[in-house]
């Protein structure tokens, strides 16, 4: 090979976008190549997700897996007007890490799912102060400044159902809010992470 | 089959559904409401779920356990298995269009990244004579390579797919820091540790790239990839930082 240019095609992220609905098409054909690559391409994005909501733990393998095998089970379910392959994956993610968190065989092993230490602001301020230190790309720094921008109190409500999949009623109860508020602070939060970020 | 929820109550559970903790009969509603095409509704999903992409990356990222891969794959085969007799799992091949498309940028393919360049009606042409293209994706000697961000930059990481008979490859890496002004990253292929440029590149706004690799040398072994970042135009050998590498163990796939 020579230096330079000779080998290397760009492509762009419309071209990552096809490919993960293509992607989805042939899964949905049962084609488990297809699958072994989807996974490979963002095996990250999900197992990592759920390790901050579930921790490092049994848990999280296994929802991980429930994860691909509900992308092997329903690609042709996928909805390109709802946005991309990536926002339908993080949705599911979350979805059954809930589920999870509300098992019964969940909240034995994890004492009934209450908040242990109540609401260490700390904690809300951990993910950003991390990402900071370490990450360099654009958009993690871009979502970390965004994050403390927004009202500490919003901010609190967004990272703990966002984040941690507390139900609204956990919430509630532990920061002693009622449940109306909880849910306009997620409401909050969001729409203002929206502004700065400059989205929609 | 779960009833839709009207419109002004959707709209307001929006944020909710992606960012919250619905329970699971308002969840399924909300779905249902979504199924029905509200326009509205669906415009606001669509912002709200990149504003959600963006934050499910800003995790600390960490690798996911090896086995968790084999376990998904023996249970698809598992299923496989047990559908084999049911025939309606096996549905007739579709348009193949788009499906050719991910063939041709996954496998990176000579034919592929042609096609890629083409417009929309040759590329159907193209792809009808392509035959079967999930054949390409089942290419017995495809191997992946995961690729590791280097300190001070470990959340950058990197995947290469590549088919070592054929010579190709097609590398993706993501969160790497945007260049500065004057340099550029370079892609090293390392064999019997001599450094060979595969190309220049900057990243995307995400820090994200995806590089296609053709014409490789004749492959015995998987080889080491580097990424360092060089002076526009690149080195002839690596000067600069280094900020991926991997495999892990040369000549390791971690297929």
């Amino acid at each position: 090979m020579n230096e330079g240019n000779q080998h290397k095609k760009h492509l762009m992220p419309d071209e990552a976008k096809r490919t993960d609905e293509a992607l989805l098409k042939l899964i949905s054909e049962r084609d488990e190549k297809a699958l072994e690559l989807f996974y490979e391409y963002h095996n990250r994005l999900v197992y990592n997700l759920i390790r901050r909501m579930l921790g490092d733990s049994q848990d999280a393998e296994e929802v991980t897996q429930e994860v691909f095998m509900k992308v092997w089970d329903n690609a042709d379910k996928f909805d390109g007007r709802r946005g991309n392959v990536q926002g339908w994956l993080v949705t599911m993610t979350r979805r059954l890490a809930i589920d999870r968190t509300r098992s019964k065989q969940y909240k034995i092993r994890n004492k009934e799912g209450s908040l242990d230490s109540g609401v260490n602001p700390d904690s809300i301020k951990g993910l950003t102060g991390k990402a900071n230190e370490t990450a360099e790309a654009t958009e993690v720094r871009e979502v970390a400044e965004a994050l403390k921008k927004i009202d500490d109190s919003h901010s609190e409500a967004l990272y703990l159902s966002y984040y941690e999949g507390y139900s609204h009623s956990e919430i509630a109860e532990n920061l002693n809010i009622p449940l109306g508020t909880v849910k306009h602070r997620i409401r909050e939060a969001v729409n203002k992470l929206r502004k700065i970020l400059d989205i929609g | 089959m779960t009833e839709s929820m009207e419109h002004s109550r959707a709209f307001e559970l929006l944020e909710l559904y992606i960012f919250g903790n619905l329970d699971r009969d308002e969840y399924d509603a909300v779905q249902a409401h979504l199924d029905t095409g509200c326009e509205e509704c669906l415009k606001r999903i669509r912002e709200l779920s990149e504003l959600s992409v963006l934050l499910a990356r800003a995790v600390p990222q960490k690798d996911t356990p090896e086995h968790i891969k084999q376990g998904i794959l023996e249970n698809t085969r598992k299923e496989e298995s047990r559908s084999s007799s049911n025939p309606h799992k096996k549905t007739a091949r579709l348009n193949w269009y788009i499906t050719g498309i991910a063939a041709v940028l996954i496998i990176g393919l000579g034919i592929g990244l042609v096609l890629m360049q083409m417009r929309n009606s040759e590329l159907e042409d193209s792809l009808a004579e392509a035959r079967d293209v999930t054949n390409l994706l089942e290419s017995p000697g495809m191997q992946f390579v995961n690729l590791e961000g280097v300190d001070p930059n470990p959340q950058a990481f990197g995947k290469v797919v590549l088919d070592p008979d054929k010579g190709n490859a097609v590398v993706y890496m993501y969160r790497l820091p945007q260049n500065p002004e004057g340099m550029e990253y370079q892609l090293w292929v390392m064999r019997e540790g001599k450094p060979t440029s595969a190309g220049v590149f900057s990243v995307s706004e995400g820090g994200e790239a995806v590089l296609a690799l053709n014409d490789l040398p004749e492959l015995d072994s998987i080889p080491t990839f580097l990424v360092t970042i060089e002076p526009e135009g690149g080195k002839n050998a690596p000067t600069g930082m280094m900020y991926l590498t991997g495999p892990e163990e040369n000549g390791k796939s971690k297929n």
